[in-house]
């Protein structure tokens, strides 16, 4: 294979730089230029994939983005599922391999499945696989699908990127509108920016001999890019693909060849003022019997790979269209000496232009190809007379086919505008616009050059001057070419022998789509599901129209009321790693840091998140230490001696202004308006609807000034609760709110000895019990540290929360570890803690408080003030319990074996049957107070049921547990006061 | 080929939370530290120090952090008037400054803000997204200064890290 289809002149390539490429473990050459589809076709390789349902094999057919047939894998660096082969730049070292093939793409043997193609008709997926259920065939039927599967690691070198831009002007397309434009735009001195798919500017110039201001089309482009490239408010980009079109003017692109090789790829956001949208047209496919034989191209595409990438694809050619457009080709396609056998026309009449343009060629006019011969490659195709039926067999190696244009409409669809039916050029074209969007040329229906720059000029013109610039006057000239069409969405396919396809991606026939309507799949939107027309990575851009065309006929009712199926983003396959940008590795979550993570991770602590994207430590196991062994070790030093926990993410608010404590009392359930400066309470916030939404403490500061504390998980949460009372239920009370959660780093002391540990690490606060009692704060100097000291317990036991600033906190740790030396110092988890609260009967936000609980569920009727006229939840929790219904209240559960332990979580039913729960296990931990296994339940009526048995029900057991009060550890509270 | 920018990361600054009116900040500041701004999201310097307007009457004074303690004095945040607040916050955002020729590519990267100039100007500050996270961005020099809550600073090194990979 040595590039025997390449023309020794011509085209686009670089004949200097040559490439080495593997595929399908075979070595290859190709040029700089070049794409995969061209080098492959160059080789003579024609068959380059398997079709996705039948396996059958698949050559290039289009040149470009339309392709609907010639997906690759490509391996290692580039390493990546599913790509169009003629969308892959060739690189030097390039592997690829052909997808849904074994052993080999030309020997295959999935092809089987074509003998048995009667038995697996559109839509019979979903009759067969439905009993006994879908997902039992899933697996075997997705490994069977025609398609690549996803890289199993992500690329080696490199990295994804995502940016955001702003810009007066984008402009999608660089073809001769989108070009022209840009250029305009710029000269006017607006922001622009001009975006191009393919490798090149030019667009369809690239592959044919147009001329504009009486100087070859590429030249002009040349000129063109050259003077924009010096204009420094124009950013100019190929090989970038707008994908997605937004809300708001956003525009998603996708730029594939980045001037930094580190990034793979990059994903741009463009907000524009004005999107130009010069998107111009795909050529559509005829259908056929064997329309996709390998060899059977879109005449477009043979035009292309001829004048831009030297390429002779065949010796002798059939032409067959329904419109002008080939007859504009054929002088490129004899000067390289293909040899056109004939020219199918399936127009009764065939415009005198067109036939000036055949330099005697054999035209057959009013006629159809009916079949293709071959398998691998065309060696025949039989052409039939629409009026009389004659057939003829003529005998060629490649066929060039052409539906017409449809205007890539996908972008104008995408940002809401609506379509119409053009019938002069059957096509949809844009109708209605929603956003701030002009679309020129080709995707607006618009073919011929002259009026396309036509176009452009007044477009330009009307939106400078919305913009207050000044428009720029530009002149470009081109002919007008003719174009005419008669539609003709299939042949006459009613024998039904061969295969005739509509979407040459997902393998829908006409045969299909017919079983969709004989089936009562009327509409286009349910036929694209039954058949799966239109779907996948194509998105049905060469196919659709003929669909769309054939329920038309079929129905007898006009284009416009079929209509289109939903063009969806995105317009081209776009890789995840794009659209994801630097959102990998350690910040695929995001993460919280308190400054004692780093010493935490130091001293081997096992790390997890715990609620509000805190990273924190559960537990820290020594040696080969099991978890368990490390919690009773960090409990039992709590419980006898000193530990410490880094308390800083619990939320953390300043409230001043004079009607603090008249919202406190609205939005907690106990009255805090009447707390001395110094100290504090604990207190429930409730939902509207009466449940319980956090809980946590407030203390005075002053007249005015007060702070609070919440639970970590719910800072956030609780922060929006008081914006929102502030905002809209009593925007008249004077209260201004400062989140200080990181203002206030905290480490708490824990234990009979914690007031001994204070004391040793020298403060000025006077520490003894009757100076600065439980639920009261000081400020003073701690460890030589500012700091603000309060005295709470969460574990039970004698605590005091030192408050420092962040910048001081990793000091003061280090001082209290140094200092607890002596005392036998631990730091402590959050396992440990969950282990001590639960000893305690504390309730904790997202084990006893589930979203369904109030305060008398959990026995904590104290906390809901009959002093208040109100507070948030008061009514909701009133009317609730006036209904006199079972609830399900909090209790302690000591399992009858000390030894066995209650999954969290687990169901209690009445004696364990299987019948519906009457509670769950909410917590249950070994309690190294009690030497067993304790836990905490919500269950009916579980406050009047202390000393009965609970049954709690597992998949394979039942545990008896006996129900008692949910206070396993100083049930009266003296060490926490102590 | 990356990046040209030079970055400082988790730099601390003193900063103080204002809320009030305008007429109750003024009368009990305005002498002490000179003129609020009255355009929103914009910022004025007097000297050191910078006044940033962030939200309806509400203000952030900042100053290097080694002007905290003398701001502290002045500001008296446990006794001014109780129609106004301040809090000292230094250490709930930790700033990451930025320039070099490429920092606009960055900033573009991490953030959704238009930065061009005619919309973000020199003495604009707000809060915005950067790398998914709230942020206090600004100009400073020919780059930009940014704040994150403090908590995600390592996140926001990872995020840079990744960026800046080559």
């Amino acid at each position: 294979m040595d590039n025997n289809r390449r023309l020794q002149s011509g085209g686009r390539i670089d004949r200097s730089k040559r490439l080495k490429f593997e595929f399908n473990g075979r070595n290859y050459y190709g040029y700089s230029g070049d794409t995969l589809a061209s080098a492959l076709l160059a080789n003579g390789i024609k068959v380059v994939a398997r079709s996705f349902k039948y396996h059958r094999p698949r050559g290039v057919i289009g040149s470009g983005v339309e392709d609907p047939a010639s997906l690759v894998e490509l391996l290692d660096d580039n390493a990546s599922g599913n790509n169009l082969s003629t969308s892959i730049i060739l690189k030097d070292g390039l592997k690829a391999k052909s997808i849904n093939c074994w052993p080999t793409v030309d020997f295959d043997l999935g092809s089987i499945v074509q003998f048995f193609h009667k038995l697996v008709p559109a839509g019979f997926y979903y009759k067969t696989f439905k009993w006994p259920n879908w997902h039992l065939f899933e697996p075997s039927i997705r490994k069977a699908a025609g398609l690549a599967s996803a890289p199993k690691e992500p690329p080696k070198k490199g990295h994804f990127e995502s940016r955001n831009a702003y810009t007066d002007i984008l402009v999608i397309g660089a073809g001769p509108a989108g070009l022209a434009a840009a250029l305009m735009f710029g000269k006017a001195g607006l922001k622009v920016f001009l975006i191009d798919q393919n490798s090149e500017p030019g667009g369809n110039l690239l592959n044919s001999n147009a001329e504009v201001n009486s100087k070859s089309g590429m030249i002009w482009v040349d000129e063109v890019v050259r003077e924009i490239e010096e204009m420094s408010n124009i950013t100019h980009m190929q090989n970038s693909t707008a994908w997605a079109y937004r809300e708001h003017n956003l525009v998603i692109v996708n730029e594939r060849e980045v001037e930094n090789p580190s990034i793979l790829e990059r994903s741009w956001r463009v907000r524009a003022k004005k999107v130009i949208i010069a998107t111009g047209a795909i050529e559509r496919s005829l259908v056929f019997a064997n329309n996709d034989r390998p060899g059977v191209m879109l005449a477009s595409a043979v035009q292309a790979f001829v004048n831009r990438y030297a390429l002779k694809l065949g010796d002798n050619l059939v032409l067959f269209t329904n419109n002008d457009s080939v007859y504009a080709y054929i002088d490129d396609l004899l000067g390289v000496g293909i040899n056109i056998l004939a020219v199918i026309d399936s127009r009764k009449a065939v415009p005198q232009s067109c036939l000036n343009a055949t330099k005697n060629l054999r035209v057959i006019a009013n006629s159809v190809i009916k079949n293709v011969k071959g398998y691998k490659g065309v060696e025949s195709v039989t052409v039939q007379s629409i009026n009389t039926g004659d057939l003829e067999i003529i005998k060629c190696d490649l066929v060039a086919h052409s539906g017409g244009w449809n205007p890539a409409v996908h972008l104008h669809s995408q940002s809401r505008g609506s379509l119409r039916f053009d019938s002069k050029i059957s096509a949809f074209v844009p109708d209605k616009i929603v956003q701030d969007l002009v679309n020129i040329g080709s995707c607006n229906g618009t073919f011929a050059l002259k009026d396309i720059f036509d176009e452009v000029k007044n477009s330009v013109s009307n939106i400078s001057t919305e913009l207050k610039a000044i428009a720029d006057e530009t002149i470009f000239e081109a002919d007008r070419q003719n174009y005419s069409i008669e539609p003709l969405w299939s042949t006459d396919l009613s024998d039904g022998k061969e295969k005739a396809f509509f979407d040459i991606q997902n393998d829908v026939t006409f045969d299909d789509v017919r079983l969709a309507l004989l089936e009562g799949y009327s509409s286009v939107e349910h036929v694209k599901r039954y058949t799966t027309g239109g779907m996948g990575f194509d998105q049905g851009k060469t196919g659709n129209i003929n669909i769309i065309g054939t329920i038309a006929d079929q129905q007898g009712v006009a284009m416009d009321d079929v209509g289109t199926t939903t063009f969806r983003s995105p317009f081209t396959p776009v890789s995840f790693g794009s659209i994801n940008g630097v959102r990998e590795k350690s910040v695929v979550l995001p993460f919280r840091h308190t400054p004692i993570t780093k010493w935490n991770l130091e001293k081997g602590a096992f790390m997890y998140e715990a609620g509000a994207r805190w990273r924190r430590p559960g537990y820290f196991p020594k040696n080969n230490e099991g978890f368990q062994e490390a919690v009773n070790r960090e409990c039992e030093v709590v419980r006898n001696g000193v530990g410490v926990y880094d308390g800083s993410p619990l939320g953390k608010f300043e409230l001043k202004g004079k009607d603090v404590g008249i919202f406190l009392d609205l939005i907690y359930t106990n009255i805090m308006s009447s707390l001395e400066p110094g100290f504090g309470k604990y207190g429930l916030m409730l939902t509207d609807d009466g449940l319980i939404f956090d809980d946590g403490v407030a203390f005075r500061i002053d007249d005015s000034r007060w702070f609070i504390s919440t639970s970590s998980g719910h800072s956030d949460a609780v922060n929006q609760h008081m914006k929102k009372v502030l905002t809209f239920d009593r925007p008249d009370l004077d209260v201004k709110i400062t989140n200080t959660t990181n203002q206030w780093n905290n480490a708490t002391i824990c234990g009979p000895l914690a007031r001994t540990l204070l004391t040793k690490l020298s403060t000025d606060i006077d520490v003894d019990n009757e100076s600065f009692p439980f639920m009261t704060f000081r400020e003073g100097m701690v460890a030589g540290i500012p700091a603000r000291v309060i005295r709470v317990s969460f574990t039970g036991e004698l605590s005091f929360e030192i408050n420092v600033a962040p910048r001081h906190l990793l000091s003061l740790w280090k001082k209290i570890m140094e200092a607890g030396e002596e005392f036998g110092i631990l730091p402590v988890g959050s396992e440990a803690s969950h282990v001590l609260r639960v000893e305690k009967g504390f309730l904790s936000l997202g084990h006893e408080v589930d979203g369904t609980v109030d305060a008398y569920d959990l026995g904590m009727s104290w906390i809901m003030s009959k002093k208040k006229s109100d507070f948030i939840g008061k009514r909701s929790v009133n009317l609730r319990r006036s209904q006199d219904k079972v609830r399900r209240e909090l209790v302690g559960l000591l399992p009858h074996d000390p030894n066995e332990a209650i999954p969290e979580g687990a169901p209690i039913t009445p004696m364990g049957n299987k019948i519906q729960t009457e509670g769950y296990t909410t917590a249950c931990v070994w309690s190294v107070v009690n030497k067993r296994w304790v836990g905490l339940a919500l269950i009916e009526d579980g406050h009047s049921r202390h000393g009965e048995d609970a049954h709690i029900r597992l998949k394979n057991k039942i545990i008896p547990a006996k129900i008692t009060d949910p206070i396993f550890h100083d049930p009266n509270g003296n060490l926490l006061r102590s | 080929m990356g990046y040209d920018i030079k970055i400082e990361k988790k730099i601390l600054h003193a900063l103080f939370d204002i809320k009030g009116s305008i007429k109750d900040v003024n009368s009990y500041l305005e002498d002490q530290i000179g003129s609020f701004p009255i355009e929103p999201n914009s910022f004025i310097k007097h000297k050191n120090l910078k006044i940033l307007y962030i939200g309806s009457e509400h203000w952030i004074i900042q100053a290097p952090i080694e002007e905290e303690e003398s701001l502290l004095r002045l500001l008296a945040p446990n006794n001014c008037p109780s129609s106004l607040s301040i809090v000292l916050i230094s250490d709930t955002l930790t700033f990451f400054k930025i320039n070099g020729a490429n920092a606009d590519d960055i900033m573009s990267i991490a953030s959704p803000l238009n930065f061009n100039m005619d919309v973000f100007a020199q003495n604009s500050v707000t809060f915005s997204e950067f790398f998914g996270l709230k942020a206090l961005i600004m100009r400073e020099g020919d780059g930009y200064l940014f704040g994150i809550d403090q908590s995600f600073g390592d996140m926001i090194c990872d995020y840079i890290d990744l960026t800046l990979a080559t």
